[in-house]
């Protein structure tokens, strides 16, 4: 009976293992495959080549740049977002009234479709209709009109400023739950210590909040290097080759240049540099719960 | 050291009301603990001494200084107070080591590194936590968990420690070790302490003076021996003593020019001491106190002088080590005997004595003790 | 107060505006008439004529200019990816957290490390694969590849959620003379149907929002919502109105959602992130 109740559950289990070894991994393996032939055009060629593609990758300025902009959205939205979190859980912390109204507030971003947001930023940011430059115009800080996500020198900014907009809500909300889960007589202890204010969270709560960071920290660092709905609908990209990212240079040279070979080699670069964030957090998350 | 006086103070959670106008003032030195039931305002109050709640109303003096006092606008935060608090939970802080642990109290205070090593240093020596310094809390056991905690809220010599239920956590052998390490620490350092329990016993060993709580309102206060021998009302008597004291319900009526316990069951004569004291009550429901120790079989009283038999049933005989327990009824009254031997057996009956100069007379109405 | 907590106040209430803002600009366009979005550059703060006429034309249009509306596709893609994603799951985190499982631990390391690798590393695969099947442009493309990708997010949430059930319960439910699927579905099930829902609602967010493989996979047939909204962009043009109202159509059931399910969601988002 015992068994047989175990069998057919395995089964699924099977069955759901088998479903995600070829749906996740044969296929990342299919892609390297790809990767290493000379498929360009729409007729599948496997004609194997080896590694030109990537030769090719680092010899072409749009890879380059789109590899920059992947490391500067990384380099100013990851640190941005965690900090802006933390400092708002922080604040809503202080047994403000009201909280529960400001965490759903916060939070309501990152229910929405990157779509929806992106065109929500599309739109807000518009030149001549925006609501951003009409405000500015109406205000008096004319001066400060601008193109935003259309001009070059800003519109990656733009770009980081919606993001941080959109996940500040999900660190703010990882770190208060971190914060949480300290024990009040923790607090309590560290009052009667005698640490107060910024001592006490310098010194007793923020140590503690490495287990949140570092979640947090993968999902952003993961979200920006894979980013991709949100910057093909806001900016596709433009203007030029300003925003530009990985993912984004990879669907354009696939699927509107059907370069499926030197696609497959962009794709296989984000695979492995995703590994090399995800890999060993996932590897010491696993090891500290076995612990 | 210090003296801890506490007057009018007042605290509610919402509706529910933690404590309720209580004033007190503890000794400078003394071991004082709050008796009481779980979820009874004891650690509101302890709290409140500490500065981690404010109270509505009343004051709370640290020596001559006033450190509490909403009506006055009064509110001195904990970190100025020189007080020390141990946690049920000990409050270990997971992420430093026992060392840090126990220096936090003096580094945040910017004392001296070279200060901080020798008094940290010093403290684990007395407490023998010494091999320990290089751990984190995860990696040690409960009892050397406490030790810690105590460490931490020793090292930097407050006037007044504040321990809340420090030995909860501990298992029963531990907590009977620790128990007797704590008053010997106290009484060398001869600190103000202020110690929180619902343990009777750990109070009555440990304690110089008690006081019993419930639902926020004091009972009694006063020296574990008064409390044993003196219970001010019937909640003290039961709370106090282990097994806990009997009470039979009873009428006091006059009968041939004496006065006798009518309980239905059985009728007690009242001793002469203390007819005057009951002289008033004629007629009235009264409740008598006995503890099981001051009931005895037949066959083994000898030298006491007043004394009333009654002949129950034996129920169940319960051995608990060095004396047995002699669970006996009569109708519906139950009562429980303390005994060293027994020659009863489970459903004969026994002739028990009453040391009638042990009972205690509470009014039913108040529940207050008479005497 | 002390000025600091004022100050923290302010701070407080100006990143609620902040994060307030684009959302509610959402609403308020989307019941602008045209004539008023016009006014520019005079933005107003309320739609003087408040009008469904926008969500009227885009709901039309939806049925107009494609073969089937995408939010019809978008409804069955996403409600049968999650049906499959939970007849399949539940049996098998089940069997997850009941059996012990050699190696269970490794199992749940491979399906996570799943969520975090860039879905784009799977374009080109998925591309081939489904033009083979010769299921390009069909709703069925989309199910079979987002059950796909919502599975292993199940099982391991689902496995996390089992982890502190009750099993005891079980026990005793087996004792008392169920078998093991009447135990399942009187004792465990009833108990469980919190964790479930909230497993439904990410995948079904997930479907419901996804956008990559909804663009590669699809031209006119089985166009998901997103889509449509990405395109409308395009098409449109200037039609903010239009725009506006499609977000909201594409938001409002995340939004009723997330207030049935609002803390569950919130300890869903934090699963696995707080423990050191």
């Amino acid at each position: 009976m015992f068994t047989k109740d175990r069998l057919i559950t395995s089964l699924f289990l099977l069955l759901s293992l088998v479903l995600v070894g070829h749906f996740v991994y044969f296929c990342i393996g299919w892609n390297v495959f790809v990767s290493l032939s000379d498929w360009k055009g729409l007729a599948p060629s496997y004609n194997i080549v080896g590694f030109d593609q990537y030769l090719r990758l680092f010899h072409d300025p749009v890879f380059l740049t789109s590899l920059k902009n992947n490391l500067i959205l990384i380099l100013l939205f990851v640190p941005g977002t965690l900090f802006l979190g933390l400092f708002l859980a922080i604040l809503l912390d202080l047994k403000v009234r009201g909280e529960g109204v400001f965490r759903g507030i916060y939070l309501l971003p990152f229910a929405l479709s990157f779509v929806v947001t992106a065109t929500l930023w599309a739109w807000m940011y518009n030149l001549k209709i925006g609501v951003i430059n009409t405000l500015l115009g109406k205000t008096g800080l004319e001066f400060l009109k601008s193109g935003w996500i259309t001009d070059p020198n800003i519109a990656l900014y733009c770009v980081v400023l919606a993001l941080i907009w959109q996940f500040a809500g999900y660190t703010m909300l990882i770190f208060l739950a971190g914060i949480r889960s300290i024990p009040e007589s923790q607090i309590r202890a560290a009052e009667v210590d005698g640490a107060s204010g910024f001592n006490l969270y310098r010194r007793v709560v923020i140590p503690q909040l490495k287990a949140p960071a570092l979640s947090a920290f993968v999902v952003l660092m993961v979200f920006a290097l894979k980013a991709f709905d949100f910057i093909f609908v806001l900016t596709d990209g433009g203007p030029g080759y300003r925003t530009y990212v990985l993912a984004l240079m990879m669907f354009r040279w696939t699927f509107s240049k059907n370069e499926f070979a030197y696609g497959a080699a962009i794709a296989t670069i984000l695979f492995l540099l995703a590994l090399v964030i995800v890999v060993p957090y996932l590897y010491l998350s696993f090891r500290r719960e076995k612990e | 050291m210090v003296s801890v006086t506490i007057k009018d103070l007042t605290k509610q959670y919402g509706t529910c009301v933690a404590v309720k106008d209580l004033n007190l003032e503890i000794k400078d030195g003394e071991f004082f603990v709050f008796l009481g039931p779980s979820g009874c305002g004891k650690s509101t109050t302890l709290l409140c001494i500490a500065g981690l709640v404010k109270p509505d109303k009343g004051e709370v003096w640290l020596g001559n200084e006033l450190v509490t006092s909403p009506e006055r606008d009064i509110y001195m935060t904990p970190q100025k107070r020189e007080v020390a608090m141990v946690f049920q939970d000990y409050a270990l802080y997971p992420h430093m080591t026992v060392f840090k642990n126990v220096a936090f109290p003096l580094e945040v205070r910017g004392e001296d590194k070279g200060e901080i090593m020798e008094r940290v240093k010093a403290t684990a020596e007395l407490l023998g936590i010494s091999q320990l310094l290089d751990r984190k809390p995860g990696q040690l056991s409960g009892g050397q968990r406490q030790r810690v905690a105590l460490a931490r809220a020793m090292v930097r010599k407050p006037k007044v420690f504040l321990l809340d239920e420090p030995l909860a956590n501990l298992d029963a052998k531990l907590r009977v070790k620790t128990r007797i390490e704590l008053k010997k620490l106290q009484q060398k350092l001869g600190v103000t302490t202020i110690y929180v329990t619902h343990d009777q016993v750990e109070a009555m060993t440990m304690a110089d003076r008690i006081m019993v709580q419930k639902d926020g309102v004091t009972e009694q206060i006063g020296t574990p021996d008064e409390l044993y021998n003196h219970p001010s009302n019937l909640f003290v008597a039961g709370f106090i003593g282990s097994p806990e004291m009997n009470f039979i319900d009873c009428t006091l009526i006059e009968e041939g020019n004496r006065l006798w316990l009518d309980a239905k069951e059985f009728k007690i004569p009242v001793p002469a001491k203390i007819v005057p004291e009951l002289k008033s009550y004629i007629g009235e429901d009264l409740t008598m106190g006995i503890r099981p120790e001051d009931l005895y079989e037949r066959e083994s009283v000898k030298g006491i002088t007043q004394k009333n038999a009654l002949r129950m049933t034996a129920d169940i005989i319960e051995p608990v080590g060095p004396y047995l327990l002699l669970h006996l009824s009569k109708g519906r009254c139950p009562l429980v005997a303390r005994v060293k031997e027994t020659t009863a057996r489970i459903g004969q009956e026994v002739d028990i004595e009453m040391d009638l100069s042990k009972i205690h007379m509470f009014d039913k109405k108040t529940t207050e003790a008479i005497i | 107060m002390k000025p600091l907590r004022i100050f923290g106040y302010c701070i407080l209430i100006l990143f609620f505006f902040y994060e307030l803002f684009p959302f509610y600009w959402m609403f308020n366009t989307a019941f602008k008439t045209r004539a008023e979005l016009r006014l520019s550059p005079h933005v107003t703060f309320f739609p003087h004529n408040p009008t469904i006429e926008n969500f009227v034309v885009v709901l039309r249009r939806q049925v107009t200019a494609f073969v089937t509306p995408p939010i019809m596709n978008s409804i069955i893609i996403s409600l049968v990816s999650t049906l499959i994603t939970l007849i399949l799951s539940v049996p098998a985190s089940y069997s997850l957290a009941r059996f012990k499982i050699k190696r269970s631990d490794n199992i749940s390391f491979w399906i996570l490390s799943q969520r975090m690798m860039p879905p784009i590393a799977l374009a080109i695969p998925y591309f081939i694969m489904i033009g083979a099947l010769n299921l390009l442009d069909t709703q069925l493309a989309l199910i079979l590849v987002y059950t796909a990708f919502n599975l292993p997010f199940a099982v391991w949430m689902l496995k996390a959620y089992w982890a502190d059930f009750p099993w005891v319960l079980e026990e005793a439910a087996l004792t008392d003379g169920c078998n093991r699927l009447q135990s399942f579905f009187n004792v465990i099930l009833p108990l469980s149907w919190g964790s479930i829902a909230t497993v439904t609602f990410f995948t079904f967010i997930f479907s419901w929002y996804e956008f990559l493989f909804a663009l590669i996979l699809t031209r006119s047939r089985a166009t998901t919502i997103t889509i449509s909204l990405a395109s409308s962009i395009l098409e449109t043009g200037v039609e903010w109105g239009w725009i506006s109202a499609l977000s909201v159509i594409c938001t409002i059931p995340t939004i009723l959602l997330s207030i049935f399910l609002y803390k569950r969601i919130i300890s869903g988002l934090t699963l696995g992130a707080i423990k050191g």
